[in-house]
């Protein structure tokens, strides 16, 4: 696990990139918790996926690609890199299925 | 890469100017002594003094490190004291936050919806000042200056100018002070600008120092450009200005604008505000613009610019202040097939997602 970028950005929100130690798979994104809209544009060249958990972060990145963003909110900003790490852990997780 | 953001910085680089900024890492510092090396320097920064002051802006070309620098000098350093300072609707932080800082009165002129200045529209009467953009970075709305400069000479104001975004592609106006950069439409390099400055125009310097001359005086002599040149020039990104702005042929940037637009269009969305310049913002609903930005780079491969753009007074009076916008600027080599493959990338991020 890499943390690869820390900043400010526009609203007070903090951006968080990781490069997760293997490529993300669709099925990665089902352990990510609190999810209440999941977008996955899979017509795409690049397959994109967002991940919106409300009151916590917004989560981008492309299918079979290891870099991810947490756009984390405002309101838990300060444990940016905690929470980010946190969901990281769990989409590089092997899956138990 | 698909490279759409001209109007942050221009790529590829002319080769003139690369090749001129090389050139002269090799030289030594022009003004320094009066041996031949400093006379073959100095010769190269008045030889791009001409070259830039035929873009227009009919004054004396002070070279200072950008557009930044350029318009926190001219403002800072107005002379005398305004005593209110007239604000143009779209100004970019560069001019916004100095004037702000320089502590006088200010007055927002008044302007239509897409943020042209009302040019019948009343002023106060001891607005001695204007600060205004001369191209928008955010709508690509270019100012009617040359108007604008003859309202405020009836009243005895006297006009600033930003014209980061115009310089190289539309000729410069004769306004008391243009500030603009070397790296944006003129394809030079980062690091080197240049103040256009009328010649009855004084200003309190903001960096003394030396000048190469007049060493024993107090302070730095009144004449431009030397008055604002102090300390050691910045030979490379002056050669890679004069050079780039000697092949700056005029080019079709209305065009260049209208296609941008019409790309934009065609996905079914629309610019904010109306503008001319090959710049253009929008808003695509449901997807913030950094979302879209990092969308288009890491799918497309496609370089946009999201956010505010330092300009939020300019995406406030458009009404895009809450999160900005998605911005797309071409410049003067982008081929259509880019400009299609926007268009195509637009399109397929607002097909039904699963």
């Amino acid at each position: 696990m890499k943390v690869l970028v820390q900043r400010d950005c526009l609203g007070g929100e903090r951006i968080v990139e990781i490069e997760l130690p293997r490529p993300v798979r669709l099925e990665d994104l089902d352990r990510i918790e609190g999810v209440e809209t999941r977008t996955v544009l899979a017509h795409l060249p690049r397959p994109f996926f967002r991940l919106d958990v409300p009151g916590r972060f917004l989560l981008t990145g492309i299918v079979s690609d290891p870099r991810v963003r947490f756009t984390v909110r405002m309101a838990v900003r300060d444990r940016a890199l905690e929470l980010a790490l946190e969901a990281a852990e769990r989409l590089a997780a092997r899956s138990t299925s | 890469m698909i490279y759409l953001d001209h109007a942050a910085t221009s790529l590829p680089r002319r080769p003139e100017a690369i090749a001129a900024a090389t050139a002269a890492m090799e030289m030594v510092s022009p003004g320094r002594g009066r041996h031949g090396p400093q006379e073959a320097a100095r010769a190269l920064v008045e030889e791009a003094r001409a070259s830039v002051a035929a873009l227009g802006g009919g004054g004396v070309v002070c070279f200072i490190p950008g557009a930044t620098h350029a318009l926190n000098q001219a403002i800072l350093g107005w002379r005398p004291r305004p005593r209110r300072v007239g604000l143009g609707p779209l100004l970019h932080n560069a001019a916004l936050r100095p004037a702000r800082a320089l502590g006088a009165p200010t007055f927002d002129l008044p302007a239509d919806p897409d943020g042209r200045i009302a040019l019948d529209a009343e002023w106060p009467p001891d607005l001695d000042l204007l600060v205004v953009t001369h191209g928008s970075n955010v709508s690509g709305l270019l100012q009617p200056v040359e108007a604008l400069l003859e309202r405020a000479a009836r009243l005895g104001a006297a006009v600033i100018v930003d014209a980061a975004q115009t310089a190289g592609t539309v000729p410069l106006p004769e306004a008391h002070a243009v500030a603009f950069s070397a790296h944006k439409g003129l394809a030079a390099i980062p690091g080197a600008g240049a103040l256009v400055l009328r010649p009855e125009v004084q200003l309190e310097p903001l960096v003394r120092g030396g000048v190469g001359f007049d060493s024993a005086a107090d302070d730095v002599p009144d004449a431009l450009p030397a008055r604002l040149e102090s300390g050691t020039a910045n030979l490379p990104g002056i050669a890679a200005l004069g050079a780039a702005a000697r092949v700056a042929e005029p080019w079709d940037w209305e065009a260049a604008g209208r296609a941008l637009r019409e790309a934009v269009r065609r996905a079914d969305l629309s610019p904010i505000g109306a503008g001319a310049l090959p710049v253009v913002s929008f808003a695509v609903e449901g997807w913030p613009p950094l979302v879209l930005e990092e969308l288009l780079d890491r799918s497309f491969g496609i370089v946009t610019r999201a956010g505010l753009h330092c300009a939020p007074r300019a995406h406030a009076y458009l009404g895009s202040g809450h999160e900005g916008a998605l911005r797309v600027s071409a410049g003067r080599g982008t081929p259509d097939s880019d400009l299609e493959e926007l268009t195509r990338a637009l399109r397929a991020l607002r097909r039904k997602a699963t």
